[in-house]
């Protein structure tokens, strides 16, 4: 059930009715996390039974791990949480891709076997809740915030559905607050949560699926060969499908989460005006990038054991990153570009140009414009079928004077100036941060801007491409 | 909810209601009609009908099927058995049948429209992917999406995809204008109604002959004794099918003038058709055959008109049950 499916609008009016009808908070909670359970039971039913013996697990871990004092004991808890938890999503995501890569290697010594399919299907959003349920474990175990007294809160925590099966990846120490104050109709913030969720749709339904998902499907189909100015148009155009996409999930989500009186994190915060990669990547998928930085990059050590070690750590997380998205070598690849991108700007910016420190608008724009041009060239690897494909798509985009005409022009102007639209109300509104100034607007511009997202909306009819990051 | 996102939504959702109101208008005027949008939730719709029940009747095929036979009516003349419309336009059958063969559930009549050239082995898989869909994608959820959208395809015409704001704004761009109103009408159950009362008749046969002489003269027929050679494999399906009570038709739909002289020209009906027809263990119907459907007339040569789609369906009825293909 996806937010922009019909399935979802039924669903979403008859959880809100029940929500609000209901009027002790403990039956409230009891029935979000039901509707959460059918929620996710609506892709397959069995995955449920997973999602709450892993809930269970982490609860009475944690408890167990509040109880007893010993380190050595702790330790030993949280290992075994960390290895449940690492252990299904290593079998539902991985175990096909390193069946694969051990054929391949034995292949490489002579020793022959026939590739195996496994048939493991993948549970929707298993990267995701598996991320929260880490952090609440290894938080509990740093005793960073309070073991959760209530099963309850820590099930509703994992399983809110907005939030289920593409985050963002919520934290406890954030969440459970929110789940001891009751929500009132006046508290709650319908109508700005409802005009977000349709602002998320317009993303999706409108940019990402009928702008620039069809020049992106043309430039990466298989066997094509594109020129060097169309593989920049399907590149960029990826980068911008792909954030349409997420970013476009990630706000239906936050806005759905408001209208029962829940607040989510951001997730994006305009990237495409961000000035370098480091500064992208603390606007793009946040949860995850933060989420990173708290439980890998800086307990391998950060940057306190030196500049060198630093960077090496540094690219080890975004090594992790590519392989968070996907089970393949082209995720690994993409997340590896970001990490050596990332290295080569603090060089540039400690020994060449600090280029940071620019405020001169104009200047701004075009650094934002050359890093969203950087963005997108690790991009190519994201969308790649192969690594060959990524690499050809690379080159031609590297090369003077390769022509092709894969798309038609028509679509290519469409998606360059909406493409320009988006890459430059990033630019221009970047310091607004959070969705805090939509409350100061008149009446005036507020429906305008539902008026014309809920427009988009409606004349994009379409058929309805699956969210791109529900295969994570 | 607050006061002011109480006014601000009350009046865009009346900016937005005037709009499509206004677009509907304009569509409407311009002679644009409601239709079903075929896809493959629609299609998952209908292979759920007809699992587990002896007496289901599986259409199969393409285009000629889909937009030639009514399966409500053909329920109707069969005494209200199942029927389903799996047909899929623009490809041709044959790993629906392999996939019905594979399917224990399925004990009922597969009726596969097909002629020689899709019996080759290089159209085999072109259906495949609906398979696919209803084995990985297809869910509860689905369905009543489904349900829903096909409600709003019923009465309005702006759900169609051709006239996405987007789409518009590229034919524009184009130099295309308006979206082509091709005078189809898909109802719900998937069968589809061609109008070819219209003006360009004749370049839409011109279009569909020409469309006709280049795939011949890209994909040349493959020689008659692998054609044959391949289709054992066909036959292996049937069997199965058949040794669990289920039984299986294939259907040379019919064709006329320039089409029907290329599909023969490159396709010789006794050396291909006929010859499988002496091995095959499933029945095997050409049209040429049966004076009511040799009788139809084909407006573009290949597609029956959407006024002689009963008269084509009762004429498939009887035969099926002088053939004592159904009771």
């Amino acid at each position: 059930m996806t937010f922009d499916s019909l399935t979802f609008v039924v669903f979403l009016a008859a959880i809100f009715g029940g929500y609000w009808a209901v009027r002790s908070w403990t039956a409230r909670k009891v029935f979000l996390l039901s509707a959460s359970y059918l929620f996710y039971a609506a892709w397959n039913p069995f995955f449920v039974l997973l999602i709450i013996a892993t809930t269970g697990f982490d609860w009475l871990a944690s408890h167990w791990m509040d109880r007893v004092q010993r380190p050595s004991h702790r330790r030993a808890i949280l290992a075994s949480s960390i290895a449940i938890n690492l252990g299904s999503l290593g079998f539902f995501k991985y175990a096909q891709f390193f069946a694969d890569n051990a054929v391949d290697l034995l292949h490489v010594f002579g020793i022959n076997f026939e590739p195996v399919s496994l048939g493991i299907l993948l549970p929707v959003g298993i990267s995701f809740y598996t991320f929260e349920s880490l952090s609440y474990v290894i938080d509990v175990y740093r005793r960073r915030i309070a073991v959760s007294r209530s099963l309850l809160d820590y099930g509703l925590y994992v399983t809110f559905f907005p939030h289920l099966v593409a985050g963002p990846i919520l934290r406890y120490g954030d969440f459970s607050p929110q789940c001891a104050e009751p929500k009132s109709w006046e508290s709650a913030e319908v109508g700005k949560g409802l005009a977000l969720f349709v602002y998320g749709l317009a993303l999706k339904v409108c940019l990402a699926d009928l702008v620039f998902a069809p020049v992106v499907d043309r430039v990466f189909a298989s066997g094509v060969h594109a020129g060097i100015g169309e593989s920049w148009l399907g590149a960029t155009s990826f980068s911008l499908q792909a954030y349409c996409d997420f970013a476009g999930y990630s706000l239906c989500a936050i806005g759905v989460a408001l209208m029962f009186g829940f607040r989510f994190p951001m997730n994006f915060e305009s990237p495409f005006g961000s000035v370098g990669m480091a500064e992208l990547w603390t606007r793009w998928h946040m949860s995850l990038a933060s989420w990173i930085r708290d439980y890998v990059f800086l307990p391998l050590g950060g940057y306190r054991r030196g500049r060198l070690r630093g960077e090496a750590n540094l690219l080890f997380a975004f090594l992790l990153v590519g392989l968070w998205h996907g089970a393949a070598w082209t995720f690994v690849v993409w997340g590896g570009l970001q990490g050596a991108f990332i290295s080569a700007e603090h060089l540039v910016k400690r020994y060449v140009w600090d280029f940071g420190k620019v405020d001169n608008r104009f200047g701004r724009a075009a650094l934002a414009v050359a890093t969203f041009g950087m963005f997108s060239i690790a991009a190519v690897f994201f969308r790649a079928h192969s690594f060959g494909q990524g690499a050809a798509i690379l080159a031609s985009m590297f090369a003077p004077g390769g022509r092709s005409t894969l798309v038609p022009f028509s679509e290519a102007m469409v998606a360059l100036v909406l493409g320009a639209c988006v890459v430059g109300s990033h630019i221009l509104f970047g310091h607004l941060r959070r969705w805090d100034w939509l409350d100061r607007l008149s009446v005036a511009p507020r429906a305008a801007s539902i008026a014309l997202a809920l427009a988009a909306v409606v004349f994009s009819p379409g058929f309805n491409p699956a969210f791109i990051y529900f295969q994570f | 909810m607050n006061r002011q996102w109480l006014h601000a939504w009350v009046a865009a959702l009346l900016v937005c209601a005037l709009l499509a109101v206004g677009y509907e208008w304009l569509l409407r005027q311009r002679g644009y009609l409601v239709t079903v949008q075929d896809d493959a939730d629609l299609w998952s719709m209908q292979l759920d009908r007809i699992r587990n029940s002896p007496r289901a009747v599986a259409l199969l095929g393409a285009s000629r099927i889909e937009f030639g036979i009514d399966p409500q009516l053909l329920s109707h003349e069969l005494g209200g058995r199942p029927v389903a419309m799996l047909a899929v336009n623009g490809r041709y059958p044959l790993a629906a049948l392999r996939e019905l063969a594979d399917d224990p559930s399925f004990v009922g009549l597969a009726i596969v429209g097909v002629d020689a050239r899709g019996m080759q082995r290089r159209h085999w898989e072109m259906q495949q992917s609906y398979f696919d869909h209803y084995r990985r994608r297809w869910t509860l959820s689905r369905w009543i999406h489904r349900k829903l959208l096909t409600v709003l395809q019923e009465n309005l015409v702006l759900v169609r995809s051709p006239f996405a704001a987007t789409n518009i704004v590229e034919r524009w761009i184009a130099g295309e204008g308006p979206p082509v109103n091709d005078h189809v009408f898909v109802r719900a159950d998937r069968a589809g109604f061609i109008d070819y009362h219209q003006p360009n008749l004749a370049f839409i046969r011109a279009s569909r002959v020409a469309d006709l002489v280049r795939y011949y003269r890209e994909e040349p027929p493959t020689d008659a004794r692998t054609w044959l050679h391949d289709l054992d494999a066909v036959s292996a399906w049937v069997e199965k099918i058949q040794r669990r009570g289920g039984r299986v038709v294939f259907f040379r739909e019919p064709a006329a003038d320039e089409s029907l002289a290329l599909d023969e020209a490159n396709f010789p009906r006794d050396r291909y058709w006929d010859a499988y027809a002496r091995r095959a263990p499933a029945t095997m119907i050409d049209f040429r055959d049966v004076p009511e459907m040799k009788a139809l007339v084909l407006p573009d040569t290949s597609h029956i008109d959407a006024t002689d789609v009963p008269r084509f369906t009762i004429a498939l009825a009887n035969l099926l049950k002088s053939m004592k293909l159904v009771d």
